[in-house]
């Protein structure tokens, strides 16, 4: 009883002092969605599928908050794995750690949204949308995407980096440097101050296409702009290392399908709500994606072939 | 060995993830004796004490601490051990003496050991307990750690590499409290370590692992041999194999 006493004022200590820290970064990231709605608002326009869907972008950051590939780990080795406590009780001290403070934030937002008027129906979509996307990243992340970015080269001082001349702490760096740019949070941090310049007329549609084309840019982008960094580093590697197939599969199976899946989930249902089942969008949609597969497996392929 | 005083039995024991790390090892670690493992980076000592601690599970054998199954019935053994937990495993949104609480309730003690008093004023460090685990330094989190290992009343103590990070005066302190507890058969104490001068002042046998096994077993008597050269010792031995 003492023990159980104990264990749930940890719970709940531990989960109020995470959501107070997350709570500074959160406040200020709802304060920009607040003023981002008032300016839509005042414009009159779309409001409650512009609420939607601001909110089903907020929903889906929290959820990925919710560091559902931290739980396994710290089941196995956290800190009650020693400790002398049944496995169930053992479980759910590690899930009310991770997952307690998100929901209070999730719920916070979600009532806000409430507040501010949005479709109930559209809500609970977003909801289980975010919860999807959660559980896609938890489940096909890689070890790079599960590290905040940046965590290695690029951080390094230059004797560092010139002392390491591998191949791969680069890819590690760029992957990780990529998975953290797609993951959903970071995407709705980039697609909010596009929707802030919005004209007065615009669809839901060209919401979703911007939602979808804007990461699908910025990761282009990103992938150009560490090319210099490639060739720099990994000129003897090119003429020692062939292409492997199993590499390539590797590749697609840990780094690409992820984002995809990512996006996949968490457009779809928004499209499948606000339009149905649109064949020409949705072939348009997977155009966009096969092009930026296209373009990263050619840019690889490229160099990773011995010149 | 009277088995009453055993604290700790594993018998033909494989560890890894998906194939071994160590292979059949044979553990007897009676109350009161002081056991170092050494051996090379990578060579599977965490992976061993892991598995010990009933964190990971062995891919084959038994392991016994207090004369339980830890596969089979691991609160009553685990009641008997001790894990100094790694400073990144802590729990990072409580305050120190916040964990010591938790930890010793868990082990059915509401107050303070009396271990952990006297290593709390030895170290002078009842003060940091006040801080949030991930306001401390690396090297108050290594002593949070030890002092949580030594929160329930445990009959061994488990410590990876926990020296680390520890100012040479505190890791003396440790030394001696260690030392003089394991005297008095309070505990035993199995700890991994690269610091020689541990073996060779403190503990009263050292196992070597090299190559996926336990390849050397060195008593205090061979200890006492090595005059100040345990690492020619080993590899001399090593190598006669």
């Amino acid at each position: 009883m003492h023990a159980a006493r104990l264990l749930l004022g940890f719970a709940v200590r531990s989960a109020i002092r995470e959501a107070r820290i997350r709570l500074i970064s959160t406040v200020a990231w709802l304060l920009f969605i607040i003023t981002a709605m008032f300016w839509l608002a005042v414009q009159a326009v779309n409001a409650a599928q512009n609420i939607i869907i601001f909110v089903g972008l907020v929903l889906s950051f929290a959820a990925c908050r919710m560091r559902v590939l931290r739980v396994r780990p710290q089941i196995i080795l956290g800190w009650p794995a020693s400790l002398a406590l049944a496995s169930s009780t053992r479980f759910l001290i590690v899930w009310c750690q991770a997952a307690g403070p998100v929901m209070l934030l999730l719920s916070l937002t979600a009532l806000l949204a409430w507040v501010m008027g949005a479709n109930a129906q559209a809500l609970a979509l977003m909801l289980i949308a975010s919860f999807i996307a959660s559980i896609v990243a938890g489940r096909w992340s890689n070890a790079s995407s599960a590290q905040r970015y940046p965590d290695s080269r690029y951080r390094r001082s230059r004797p560092e980096v010139e002392a390491d001349m591998g191949l791969e702490p680069i890819t590690n760096d760029l992957h990780a440097f990529v998975a953290f740019k797609m993951r959903p949070d970071e995407l709705a941090k980039a697609v909010v101050p596009f929707l802030l310049l919005l004209p007065s007329q615009v669809s839901v549609t060209f919401f979703l296409m911007l939602g979808l084309l804007a990461p699908a840019l910025l990761y282009a982008s990103f992938l150009m702009g560490a090319l210099p960094e490639f060739f720099r580093f990994t000129r003897s590697w090119l003429c020692s290392t062939p292409v492997s197939f199993g590499a390539l599969k590797h590749l697609i199976r840990r780094s690409l399908w992820p984002r995809f899946g990512l996006i996949g989930v968490f457009v779809a249902p928004m499209m499948i709500h606000s339009l149905g089942l649109n064949s020409g969008l949705f072939g348009m949609v997977l155009l966009v994606g096969v092009l930026v597969l296209w373009l990263e497996i050619t840019l690889r392929l490229f160099l990773r072939c011995p010149v | 060995m009277n088995t009453s005083s055993r604290v700790l039995r594993a018998h033909d024991l494989h560890v890894g993830f998906k194939y071994p790390v160590l292979s059949a090892v044979n553990l007897d670690i009676p109350i009161g004796v002081w056991w170092v493992l050494l051996g090379p980076n990578g060579c599977g000592k965490t992976t061993l004490l892991d598995t010990l601690a009933g964190r990971l599970s062995a891919l084959t054998g038994d392991i016994e601490i207090g004369g339980y199954s830890i596969g089979k019935n691991p609160l009553p053994a685990k009641r008997s051990l001790g894990y100094a937990l790694p400073p990144d495993r802590l729990p990072k949104r409580l305050t120190g003496r916040e964990c010591l609480n938790v930890f010793a309730g868990i082990n059915g003690n509401n107050t303070d050991s009396e271990h952990v008093q006297t290593l709390i004023g030895e170290w002078s460090f009842d003060r940091d307990l006040q801080k949030f685990v991930d306001r401390m330094s690396l090297g108050m989190r290594q002593k949070l750690g030890i002092l949580l290992a030594l929160a329930g009343q445990p009959k061994i103590v488990i410590m990876d590499e926990s020296l680390n990070g520890l100012d040479p005066s505190s890791a003396l302190k440790l030394k001696r409290f260690l030392q003089t507890q394991v005297q008095r058969h309070r505990f035993s104490v199995l700890m991994a370590t690269h610091a020689l001068d541990v073996v060779e002042q403190y503990a009263d046998a050292a196992l070597v692992c090299d190559q996926g096994r336990v390849a050397l077993s060195l008593s205090r008597h061979d200890l006492d041999q090595a005059d100040g050269r345990l690492d020619q010792l080993i590899a001399q031995r090593l190598a006669h194999r």
